[in-house]
């Protein structure tokens, strides 16, 4: 169908998209445009509209969804089409890539043949032939011909978002769409996803349109940007001019708030939260800095030009350089910083067991292996590590208070393996922790005044929620609402309240901004570097992303595979380290600026991390195992950390990272 | 600060007013309406037998001339706390053994979970029906219990499913790592985030109780003749339904009654207990 209506000119153009999911509009005038081989980032927070606008165009809105406007594939329009005829244009001319491979790929059939399918339904092909151009797409997207026969259950979460990438491009599409193809992938993996999102789009030649809230991603990969705010588009423009000029108070806004790998300055969040529903005037209107009376009178439409924004008076300045004085970081000196938590040796290996009848022991899975944390006083210490590294059940180890199955843990000089109940009652009051879900942590069943009750009067304290409420930055008054009746933000000042509630000396941090926004997650940066700084409060800091560990942390310990490979000061760690896997780590984290992040050099780290019987457990992904020509002592040791805090047998002593 | 709440909400829930308000007066008729009868449930009307409604025999007489006002009422009085005793000592001793074995895990889990299946395998009915002599001339509180003991063990596998996901959440972890005992958590954490299916669950078996006491009045095991239930007073007049309505109609209309005023109580309950 849709054959070459039109040979030049955009692939694929937008205009006025309008998508009402049960009365209650999601995308109001949406309008862009891609050309082939083009890539459009598209921006937004989440509820902004940018997955609806990606479903729209698909044709794969959901029952309630209402779609109007235009949405034009080489000039013709696909909406409004019966489903039959978009069934013969999507996955041949128009592809996406979802977020979550696993549940967007059939678990019953293997990849091979589901890559074979799409491309026997559009092109008649043979079963054979069609095997062999599956196969053939595999080996583009870097997945061996024998993995063909896996069943997605079987392939890491990079591998299947390689087959999904390999499925959309199974037919040479004019236009890819990816819906946050890196979101749930760790960061090595996702710099080598949007690799593979590179050579497919080359292979291809197709126009990329790209959704994601990560401006780091975008900076690294978009030619064009448009930002989404309210369901409409605020900005567009090339990347570079939107990042070093940005004209809506909102993209400034965003790139104010975004940590960044390359410095600690502190961040400006974007006060309020995102609309509800459309508001009459700017949408933007109620958090905007520079709000007058002039734009609650009329919605600011977005004017046709090369870079534009929807706001009655766009800026011209730099995002960045306005609101650099309070990189000021107030050191407190304490005469003698006590130590809050030691951990040397500490251990956690979980048995594998098989079978229904006869319990045999499988295999050992060393979730934890002998690690060494320190934590003093009015310290934080980032902790960091990709998923499935150790680093939550380190944590949990901690937090338990028990004697651990090998190791000891300290807090506060007493010995967990010692503590007689009452102790260990007693010492609860000095660690506490804030999770990473907002969502789960807060009980849905009890007012959030009972939830910051719960540790007072367990330990029979005094009641302070509503100084507590005030400390965190909520109203006291709202100690009777449940959280669901709060915002994502919100609800982690509840659980950070509720941290606080028995003055705690250390507070374990547990990738507590990672389910956030990005404008929300600077509040709550900002928040817990001012607790720390009132309260003298030590953190451990959990997370995956090393541009929020810069933000907060003094120390950074770099955990693999349950090992601590690289511990040291920040400034050292984040401009040089010196394991191969934290300099890959660094290297593959992207830096929301355009300039900067395509001059960067990249240390690339092939495949996944996988357990090794002996020695270095990175030795498989190291480049350094390879460029010393495979040292037997990696085969054979595992490194021990070195007094400086590094465990590799090679440490590079003149090594910087150019970035 | 939660029971404050919970009772602001239910008052203002108007399915769930109606419900409490329909059992309260239930209730009332059950205990207060004999008074205003003139004919006591044992008494017998010699000259009327099997007679149509009238103004001596409100609803009607029964072939052996026994007022059928009184019998039904004397049966809901039964039935009433039958129902609603069994529904809550079976759902709360589920919701009980469902937690405490999916909380604690190891041991007590498998020793709780080996008792359900014990209990699950032998034959309830029959088994009340065996025991059931032995208890005759025995108070109604023996016939609850056994009736209670046998209706919680499905329940409680559920509940202790649920348990076990509801254990890892991190509102639970948070209260364990400040310190809350385990039986603080499971009252204040698990249970109440188990309530939508406790209370469905106690309704269900409000209904299932009284009719699992009629069944067994049936068939002579439950409540003995010439006490009545409104399982015996139903199974008497069933019989004849259409050709003596009266036998029968009353008590199935309370029984009917009483089971959707259930239903709408623990709906607004639960809709009161879950924050919208």
């Amino acid at each position: 169908m849709i054959p070459n209506a039109r040979e030049h000119g955009p692939v694929l153009e937008v205009r006025e998209l309008q998508v009402s999911f049960g009365g209650k509009a999601a995308v109001r005038g949406v309008s862009f445009e891609v050309a082939a081989g083009e890539v459009l980032g598209v921006v937004g927070e989440s509820g902004s509209g940018k997955s609806a606008t990606a479903l729209a165009v698909m044709g794969l809105l959901p029952a309630a969804g209402r779609a109007g406007g235009e949405v034009l594939l080489r000039g013709e329009q696909l909406l409004g089409r019966p489903d039959r005829e978009l069934a013969g244009v999507r996955g041949r001319h128009l592809a996406m890539i979802f977020q979550d491979p696993l549940s967007a790929l059939t678990p019953v059939f293997t990849i091979g043949d589901q890559i074979a399918e799409t491309v026997r339904i559009h092109t008649g092909a043979t079963a054979r032939a069609a095997l062999a151009r599956a196969v053939e797409l595999l080996d583009l997207v870097g997945i061996p011909a024998a993995r063909a026969r896996s069943f997605p259950h079987e392939l890491s979460g990079g591998m299947r978002q390689r087959a999904m990438i390999a499925m959309a491009i199974a037919n040479d599409p004019l236009v890819l769409i990816a819906d946050e193809p890196t979101t749930a992938l760790d960061v090595t993996v996702q710099a080598q996803i949007l690799e593979v999102l590179r050579l497919a789009r080359e292979a291809t030649g197709a126009a990329l349109v790209m959704i994601t809230h990560d401006l780091g991603v975008i900076a690294g990969c978009a030619d064009r940007i448009a930002v989404m705010y309210g369901g409409r588009l605020v900005e567009q423009g090339p990347v570079q001019d939107v990042f070093d000029r940005p004209r809506h108070p909102y993209t400034s806004g965003l790139l104010r708030a975004v940590p960044r790998l390359d410095s600690a300055r502190r961040l400006l969040p974007i006060e309020g939260f995102p609309p509800q529903r459309p508001e009459p005037g700017c949408q933007f209107a109620p958090r905007c800095p520079l709000v007058s009376e002039a734009c609650t009178q009329a919605e600011p439409r977005l004017p046709d030009a090369p870079h534009s924004a929807a706001c009655i008076k766009p800026t011209q300045r730099r995002g960045e350089s306005e609101h650099e004085d309070e990189a000021t970081v107030v050191m407190k000196v304490f005469p003698e910083p006590r130590q809050v938590l030691e951990v040397r040796g500490l251990v956690r290996h979980h048995r594998v067991n098989r079978g229904a009848w006869v319990r045999r022991r499988a295999g050992v899975v060393r979730a934890v292996d002998g690690i060494n944390l320190d934590v003093r006083e009015g310290e934080t210490l980032g902790l960091v590590g990709e998923s499935g590294c150790g680093k939550t059940t380190a944590l949990m180890e901690i937090l338990s208070l028990r004697r651990p199955q090998d190791g000891t843990i300290s807090v506060l000089g007493q010995d967990t393996a010692t503590l007689s109940r009452r102790d260990r009652r007693a010492l609860r009051g000095e660690v506490q922790v804030v999770f990473q879900n907002p969502m789960a942590s807060l009980d849905p069943r009890m007012p959030v005044g009972d939830i910051i009750a719960e540790p007072l009067v367990t330990h029979g304290r005094p009641d302070r929620v509503g100084e507590l409420l005030a400390l965190v930055g909520l109203d006291p008054g709202d100690a009777g609402r449940y959280p669901r009746e709060f915002s994502g933000g919100q609800r982690q000042r509840v659980g950070i309240a509720r941290a606080l509630a028995l003055a705690p000396r250390l507070i374990v941090l547990d990738e507590p901004v990672s389910a956030l926004d990005v404008s929300v997650q600077a509040g709550i940066l900002n928040l817990l570097r001012d607790l720390k700084d009132r309260l003298g409060l030590a953190y451990l800091f959990v997370s995956h992303d090393l541009a929020v560990v810069r933000q907060l942390a003094d120390r950074v310990a770099v955990m693999y595979l349950g090992r601590i490979v690289e511990t040291g000061p920040v400034e050292q760690i984040y401009s040089a380290p010196n394991h191969p896997y934290t300099q890959a780590l660094l290297s593959a984290a992207p830096v929301p600026d355009p300039r900067a992040e395509r001059a960067r050099m990249r240390v690339p780290l092939p495949g996944e991390a996988v357990p090794v019987a002996a020695g270095c457990e990175f030795r498989p992904r190291c480049p350094r195992y390879i460029a010393f020509g495979e040292p037997t002592v990696c085969g054979s040791h595992r490194p021990d950390p070195s007094p400086q805090g590094l465990a590799c047998h090679f440490p590079q002593h003149e090594f910087a990272v150019s970035r | 600060m939660r029971g404050t709440l919970v009772l602001a909400r239910l008052r203002r829930h108007p399915a769930a007013l109606a419900g409490f308000v329909t059992l309260t007066v239930l209730f009332v008729l059950a205990f207060a309406g004999p008074c205003a009868a003139r004919w006591d449930w044992n008494q017998i009307d010699f000259t009327a037998f099997r007679r149509p409604p009238s103004a001596q025999h409100w609803f009607g007489t029964t072939a052996t001339g026994r007022d059928v006002y009184a019998l039904t009422l004397r049966g809901m009085q039964k039935s009433l706390v039958i129902g609603l005793l069994v529904a809550v000592l079976s759902t709360g001793l589920a919701a009980l053994v469902g937690a405490f074995a999916g909380y604690l895990g190891g041991w007590p889990d498998r020793l709780l979970m080996w008792g359900v299946d014990l209990l699950l395998v032998l034959p309830s009915f029959l088994l009340v029906a065996v025991l059931s002599p032995s208890l005759r001339g025995t108070s109604w509180v023996l016939l609850v219990l056994l009736l209670a003991a046998f209706m919680w063990m499905v329940t409680a596998r559920v509940v202790r499913g649920l348990t076990l996901s509801l254990r890892e959440q991190e509102y639970v972890l948070a209260a364990r790592f400040v310190g809350v005992s385990t039986p603080r958590i499971i009252f204040r954490h698990i249970l109440p985030n188990l309530a939508a299916l406790l209370i469905i669950d106690a309704t269900l078996n409000v209904s299932l109780a009284i009719i699992t006491e009629s069944g067994l009045s049936y068939f002579g095991f439950g409540v003995q003749p010439p006490d009545s239930s409104l399982g015996t007073v139903i199974a008497d007049g069933a019989g004849a339904a259409t050709t003596y309505p009266w036998l029968f109609a009353p008590a199935a209309a309370l029984l009917v009654l009483t089971v959707l005023a259930v239903n709408l109580a623990g709906d607004g309950l639960r809709d009161a207990l879950e924050a919208q």
